[in-house]
């Protein structure tokens, strides 16, 4: 096979060879799944599987949570560092689950490395990544609130083996038996990743047995190759230039609640890409960020946003280049950093600068199937529980990880849709929402409900998805101990192309309710029966007590919009209205549809709003006419050296400039303006007002872009057409 | 077969399978069965059943009223469930569910799929009417207590509201209804008090397990199925009464057997994805009087490729289908679809590598060499070009082909971007429709513990002949049998089944705690009970009914369930502790050694009673296989493109006449058997056998 060019016949038996690749990863993955009991697998889907060859080039990877695509080859790495290939059997498992040393995105997401041996030597690596039950340590199930170290985190295990012929060792199984909780549920779960393992061997000596091992590599060469270069035609679809995005990793979960930034820059030169990350210095609680969330939450988004229909494996990589800056961050945390929320903390933050920064460039693009692929934020809130407690039916521990309560959140607005409700994190593809009936089953108590929440999607041409309200009580334990965590309270997902933002996240405990009380008399508990008392909490808890009688209650956010709301047809808002996903107010103050007494749209009053809040937006009638709502989805374009809105044509000033400083602004506290979109935000009563600022076109009073950000701080600087300006003291990954 | 015009003496069967484009029926004659085929008349099915009787009944120079009258069965598989349910068209359905869970069917237990792509992400469509979904008071907890009583006033009121929004069916669908489903069965009443005329089911009836979304989606499916089934069931009956039919009218259901008009009317659900049903069930069949132990079956359309596993002859059961973004809890054949069928479209993905389906040219505008205006290159496109298929005589001459739109619709969009002649691009189209049914089978196969070397394959359907070797080459399968009526094979399972029907309950019983024994054979001897009176109702004694039980077992703490046989007898103490010990071994049969929860207790989640009744089967078409007289001779030589080999050769056709039990020719060859064409490629033996199936051996 020559280099450089696969002949066409090649390229057929290179296509055969990947899916088969592929489907043995999948095949690994049903093994999982299927012998897992637990539902952070079955349900969340919070495990992937990845082949490597010799080389450690991936060459599958079943995600089903994306972000882990960045954890096996510094996984194997570990293995490697530890031990001399000589000293590695077959039959051979090793564990990794250490951020700063064996690339796991935190440290209860273990993964469990084996050589795949062919005649005596290895030929690839297999590798099982299962986010388990508990990993013990000061975390429950993997959380860490209150540590102020790593060491007080959770085990770590830099890639040490524990499995030998495949079993786990006696001795490693009672070392997890006395420091795990839930060791019965844990050390099942590794004998299923092991199984896993097992059944990718299995398929690839078939399949060696079939091609011969020469045959194999120079397939899985090409086929990397043509991941490659489907990758940088991506790339080079995009427009060349620099964009860039600012956010905010919320409170540590300690004293003063604080914003720690973080920056994101993306230059694309030709048909390559360099990743930039900036923030603030690293801190002493969970949040901190390290390489592998970084990278997977980075590669997350491009999957869901660009890269969708790229096979995964090493070549995609080749073209990607990542940036973490100086050590010490919290976007490239040292030892001995707590990082037992790398991936939900600062890590969830990059799916949406990356969406944002993405956005941008998709909006100023050329290529059609790329312009289509603006999005909103994704909610990416995870607000949950996580406690130990003693089952006072059994005497048995229990660990609640009350899943459908915690990730229930709204998706991304697309420009062909509006966001799905229990979308989850963006990373979670596959993931599901456990049935009412499961988690009575397995968690503390009872679903007291579980409804969307209205108006929590993000406004917009195309709505961003709701988040779910649900309560859950404490019954079958007396108490339980633990953290409760929301990763976006403060500073809510943003629309994109002029849409508008959709809600944080927030979590409730009714203290003392009268849930028991209620149930014995007959009585429903919902929201209107329902008492108790309500402490003032912030958003994050390290040291959790629940009591039995108490009740858990979870709003959840919603995902950013696309476009501009008052460009959406006014029927859509109407049948929102009906549906109970929009309020009337939010249709009337926000989308300008006024509805009659039947719920149908009122065609001139809905005429007459939508003009009124044009000429509000702006302080005057707009003299240009919006004709065409679709251009909306692209409302700013780059014109004879001019930014012009995309929309009505208004010069926006040179190109070299940012736009905004030729736009209408409105600015407001997000608290105060979150009230008028009935949505929800936790307000700040520390300085750093986060803002919600309203940028409108001055000739259609068309809305542009709406910023979160803090008060005072200079507007973000907009894409720049042509510039390849990456950040100073460039550190690649 | 009876010849034309004798006296043919004794009575006949039908089996009909009403698929989407055409109707197939065979009809069962003494002596022998003869297949027809019409196009299916949507709007009202039975005309389009009475061409192809018609046709049939010609062939021995009868009309329909000299069959009809002596006809002792009429099976019937449709797909009408099947399309209700797919394009979410069917009667206007209320619901009523416990309070604080009306969204439950827009947040569809989380629609998002495991595709990476965000625009793949989008809300699951209204089954309901948002406002037609009525929540009550009630509860019942996890213990399975009715905490909370039903508000019956509340109840009267929703169901009152409903009638004036126009429902038409109600889905009463209460949280832990499985386990306590007196509120449910209280609610039924009122809404037979208030609107007495409305169809209900109960989430309990449809499918009392635990898991409530798939449950409630069971009860509304059922609901949102009715009309029309019903409608079609009422017309089928009446028009069969009028035309002098007294048999046994059946209907086939998604889980292989088939069930009376009045059980259907109440379950329609049960309908769901019966149309592939009928080929595994003939398969099956033939396996058996062919002595096989293991079979994987495949079946190719227009749009889809189907296939399923029976290891030992027992087809495997799909607990909690999913039907598009939903999860039921309907009982179906576990089988696997794919697209990759003969109007699936073959183009080029990101990396500028050829890709087959799913997108499908379906049958209109259909492929582009049937000259109706498709453009993209198909399978069937390919098949022309490589000359597997002759463009002029397709299927007896009814459809005319164009080779020349082929070749410019494969040269155009695969061909030329890849540098390839139009021959070469055909054999990379057919190449990849090979490995997605190969990749498919080896789903239902490898993932699921088989090796395909034990199996052997039986490739059915009018397009898979010309491939069933190949994807057998690919899992290391031996032997591919082509079954006799092949082309309307489905039509021949419907009418060999036999009365099945499948009953679930969750009973969550520990094994390590025995007592518990006593309550589980009180359900189980509840569900026989009622098993037993289903039947009745079909005039189907006890004591002919047959009852298979067994059990969903998993360790406790887990989310899935394995099936393990159950004796057919009260369960007691000693049976719980050899269960329990047993359970281990099974489970690492299935997932391999080192996989069982060590020291877990094992639950038996869901009991599970299979109710049969065996009936008559018809007789098929034999012949001594003495291979007598002269070895068949080629009618014909065609030159094809041999795809795998990649060159041109001549290559003979055999006309099926010729080809008689007991003869064989060694590939490359092609059998033409009229309505089908198998390929057998160079250097395979096919060998008719004496029920004239074609053996092949890879």
């Amino acid at each position: 096979m020559s280099p450089t060019k696969t002949s066409s016949f090649e390229l057929i038996d290179v296509e055969v060879h990947q899916k088969s690749i592929r489907n043995i990863a999948s095949e690994m993955a049903v093994t999982l799944m299927r012998t897992s009991g637990s539902p952070v697998v079955t349900e969340a889907k919070d495990f992937s599987t990845c082949i490597l060859d010799a080389k450690l080039d991936q060459l599958a990877f079943s995600g089903y949570v994306t972000f882990h695509i960045a954890t096996a080859v510094p996984g194997v790495e570990a293995v490697l560092r530890n031990v001399s290939v000589e000293e590695i059997a077959p039959g051979d498992a090793f564990i990794c689950n250490d951020p700063h040393t064996s690339g796991a995105i935190h440290q209860g997401d273990i993964g469990i490395v084996m050589p795949f041996f062919h005649e005596g030597e290895i030929f690839g690596w297999g590798y099982v990544n299962e986010h388990v039950l508990d990993i013990g340590g000061s975390a429950v199930s993997g959380f860490a609130p209150g540590a102020f170290d790593s060491f007080a985190e959770t085990l770590a295990f830099p890639g040490t083996r524990i499995v030998r012929e495949g079993r786990i060792d006696r001795q490693w199984e009672g070392f997890f038996a006395t420091n795990v909780r839930m060791a019965g549920t844990v050390l099942n779960d590794m004998r299923s990743m092991i199984a896993a393992n097992n059944a990718g061997q299995r398929r690839l000596l078939a399949m060696l047995d079939d091609i011969g091992l020469e045959r194999f590599n120079q397939l899985n060469d090409e086929s990397k190759r043509l991941s490659e270069e489907a990758m940088r035609r991506t790339i080079a679809a995009l427009p060349d230039g620099t964009f860039e995005s600012e956010d905010w990793v919320e409170f540590d979960g300690r004293g003063k609640q604080e914003l720690h930034e973080m920056r994101c820059r993306v230059v694309i030169d030709g048909d390559e890409m360099t990743i930039q990350f900036r923030g603030g210095p690293q801190t002493d609680s969970f949040i901190n960020g390290a390489a592998p969330a970084m990278i997977g939450q980075t590669w997350s988004t491009l999957l869901a946003q660009i890269a969708y229909d790229i096979p995964v494996n090493a070549g995609i990589w080749r073209p990607v280049h990542f940036d973490l800056g100086p050590a010490g961050t919290i976007v490239n945390s040292s030892p001995p950093a707590p990082v037992s929320q790398s991936h939900m903390e600062t890590g969830m933050r990059v799916n949406k600068i990356m969406a944002d920064v993405l956005s941008q460039a998709c909006g100023l693009c050329d290529d059609p199937r790329l312009r289509a692929r603006v999005e909103g934020q994704v909610a990416q809130n995870m607000s949950f529980f996580t406690a130990f407690g003693i089952d006072r039916r059994s005497g048995m521990p229990m660990v609640a990880f009350p899943m459908s309560v915690g990730m229930s959140s709204g998706g991304p607005a697309q420009t062909t849709s509006d966001g799905m409700e229990v979308y989850a994190g963006q990373c979670m593809s596959g993931c599901d929402m456990p049935d009412v009936e499961m988690e009575e089953t397995t968690q503390p108590g009872m679903i007291l409900w579980r409804r969307v929440a209205r108006d929590t999607g993000g406004p917009g041409l195309y709505r961003g998805g709701l988040g779910v309200d649900s309560a859950l009580s404490i019954e079958h334990c007396d108490r339980m101990t633990g953290g409760a965590y929301t990763n976006t309270a403060q500073v809510p997902p943003r629309g994109s192309a002029g849409g508008f933002p959709g809600a944080a996240g927030r979590w409730r405990i009714l203290r003392d309710s009268n849930v028991l009380e209620l149930l014995e008399n007959g009585i429903l508990p919902d929201p209107d029966t329902l008492a108790g008392r309500e402490d003032e909490m912030p958003s994050k808890v390290g040291q959790l007590v629940l009591d039995r009688g108490d009740v858990f209650t979870v709003v959840n956010g919603g995902g950013g919009g696309v476009g501009d709301p008052l460009l959406r047809a006014p029927a859509l808002v109407a049948a929102d209205v009906a549906d109970g996903y929009v309020s009337a107010e939010v249709a009337r103050d926000i989308y300008g549809v006024v509805l009659g007494a039947d719920g149908a749209v009122d065609d001139d009053a809905t005429t007459r709003a939508r003009a009124a809040l044009r000429e509000g937006r702006i302080g005057a009638a707009p003299v240009n006419e919006v004709t065409d709502p679709v251009a909306g989805l692209a409302p700013l374009r780059v014109e004879d050296g001019d930014w012009k809105c995309g929309i009505c044509g208004h010069d926006l000033g040179p190109e070299s400039g940012n736009w905004r400083d030729h736009a209408v602004t409105q600015e407001a506290e997000i608290s105060g303006r979150y009230k008028d979109l009935r949505s929800q935000v936790r307000p700040r009563t520390e300085e750093e007002a986060v803002v919600l600022r309203e940028n409108f076109c001055p000739g259609c009073a068309t809305s542009l872009a709406v910023d979160v950000t803090l008060e005072g701080k200079d507007p973000v600087l907009p894409g720049r057409l042509g510039v390849k300006e990456p950040l100073e003291e460039a550190v690649p990954v | 077969m009876a010849a034309a015009g004798t006296e043919i003496v004794g009575d006949f069967a039908l089996g009909v399978d009403v698929g989407g484009t055409h109707t197939d029926l065979i009809l069962a004659a003494p002596g022998g069965l003869v297949r027809s085929k019409a196009f299916t008349t949507h709007g009202n099915y039975s005309e389009g059943i009475f061409n192809a009787l018609e046709i049939a009944a010609a062939e021995l120079e009868l009309t329909t009223d000299d069959v009809l009258p002596r006809c002792r069965a009429f099976v019937n598989g449709s797909t009408i469930v099947t399309n209700a349910i797919t394009e979410l068209h069917g009667a206007k359905v209320g619901v009523l569910i416990t309070r604080g869970f009306r969204d439950t069917f827009r947040l569809a237990g989380g629609a998002r799929t495991a595709e990476f792509d965000d625009h793949l992400q989008v809300p699951p469509p209204d089954v309901v009417d948002r406002d037609c979904i009525e929540e009550i008071t009630e509860r019942v907890t996890s213990a399975g207590t009715a905490a909370v009583p039903l508000d019956e006033d509340g109840v009267r009121a929703a169901v009152r509201r409903l009638v004036d929004r126009g429902v038409e069916a109600v889905a009463v669908c209460y949280l832990w209804s499985f386990s306590d489903p007196s509120h449910e069965r209280r609610t039924r009443e009122i809404i037979a008090e208030e609107a007495p005329d409305l169809f209900v089911t109960l989430s309990s009836e449809a499918n009392p397990v635990i898991r409530e979304f798939p449950r409630f989606m069971t009860a509304v499916f059922n609901c949102l199925s009715h009309r029309a089934t019903t409608r079609y069931v009422d017309g089928l009956e009446g028009q069969l009464g009028k035309a002098g039919f007294d048999g046994a009218l059946t209907f086939f259901q998604g889980i292989g057997g088939s069930v009376g008009p009045e059980a259907v009317r109440q379950m329609p659900i049960s309908l769901m994805a019966s149309g592939p049903a009928g080929g595994v069930m003939g398969a099956r069949y033939v396996a058996e009087q062919l002595g096989l132990e293991n079979v994987l079956v495949g079946d190719m359309g227009g749009t889809s490729f189907d296939t399923a596993v029976l290891p030992k002859l027992e087809p495997t059961i799909a607990k909690q289908a999913v039907f598009g973004p939903f999860k039921t809890g309907v009982n179906i054949l576990d089988i696997v679809s794919v697209g990759a069928g003969g109007g699936s479209i073959a183009w080029l993905d990101s990396r500028g590598v050829p890709q087959v389906g799913p997108r499908s040219a379906g049958s209109e505008p259909g492929p582009a060499c049937y000259g109706r205006g498709g453009e993209e290159p198909t399978v069937t496109d390919a098949n022309v070009i490589l000359g597997l298929i002759d463009p002029d005589n397709y299927l007896k001459g009814r459809h005319e082909l164009s080779r020349d739109a082929a070749v410019a619709a494969v040269q155009g969009k695969i061909g030329e971007p890849l540098g390839l002649g139009a021959e070469e691009a055909a054999a990379a189209i057919y190449d990849l429709a090979v490995i997605e049914m190969a990749n498919a089978l080896r789903m239902v196969s490898v993932e699921r513990g088989h090796h395909p070397r034990d199996f052997t394959f039986f490739s059915y359907g009018g397009g898979l002949g010309l491939f069933g070797v190949e994807i057998a080459r690919r899992l290391g399968c031996p032997r591919v049998v082509v079954p006799d009526n092949s082309s309307a094979f489905s039509a021949f399972g419907v009418l060999i089944a036999d009365y099945v029907r499948q009953y679930d309950r969750t009973v969550n019983w520990q094994l390590s705690d025995p007592s518990q024994a006593e309550a589980v054979n009180a359900v189980a001897a509840e569900m026989i009970e009622g098993a037993i009176a289903d039947a009745a109702q079909e005039g189907i004694a006890a004591e002919d009914l047959e009852i298979e039980r067994s059990g969903e077992f998993r360790f406790l703490g887990q989310v899935f369930e394995v099936n393990v046989p159950l004796p057919d007898r009260d369960l007691d103490a000693d049976d719980a502790a050899s269960l329990a010990a047993e359970f281990p071994r099974i489970y690492e049969r299935n997932y391999g050694e080192g996989t069982a929860w060590e020291g877990s207790p094992v639950v038996l989640l869901n009991l599970s009673i299979k109710a049969i009744h065996g009936r008559r089967k018809p007789e098929s078409r034999t012949a001594e296989a003495d291979g007598a007289g002269a070895p068949p001779q080629p009618v014909d030589h065609r030159d094809i493109f041999l795809p795998i080999e990649r060159r041109r050769d001549s290559v003979p056709i055999y006309a099926d006449a010729d080809l008689r039990p007991g003869t064989s020719v060694t590939g490359p060859a092609i059998l033409d058997l009229g309505d089908t064409t198998v390929y057998v490629p160079e250097g395979t033996k096919a060998e008719r056998d004496r029920f004239f199936n074609f053996v092949l051996d890879v």
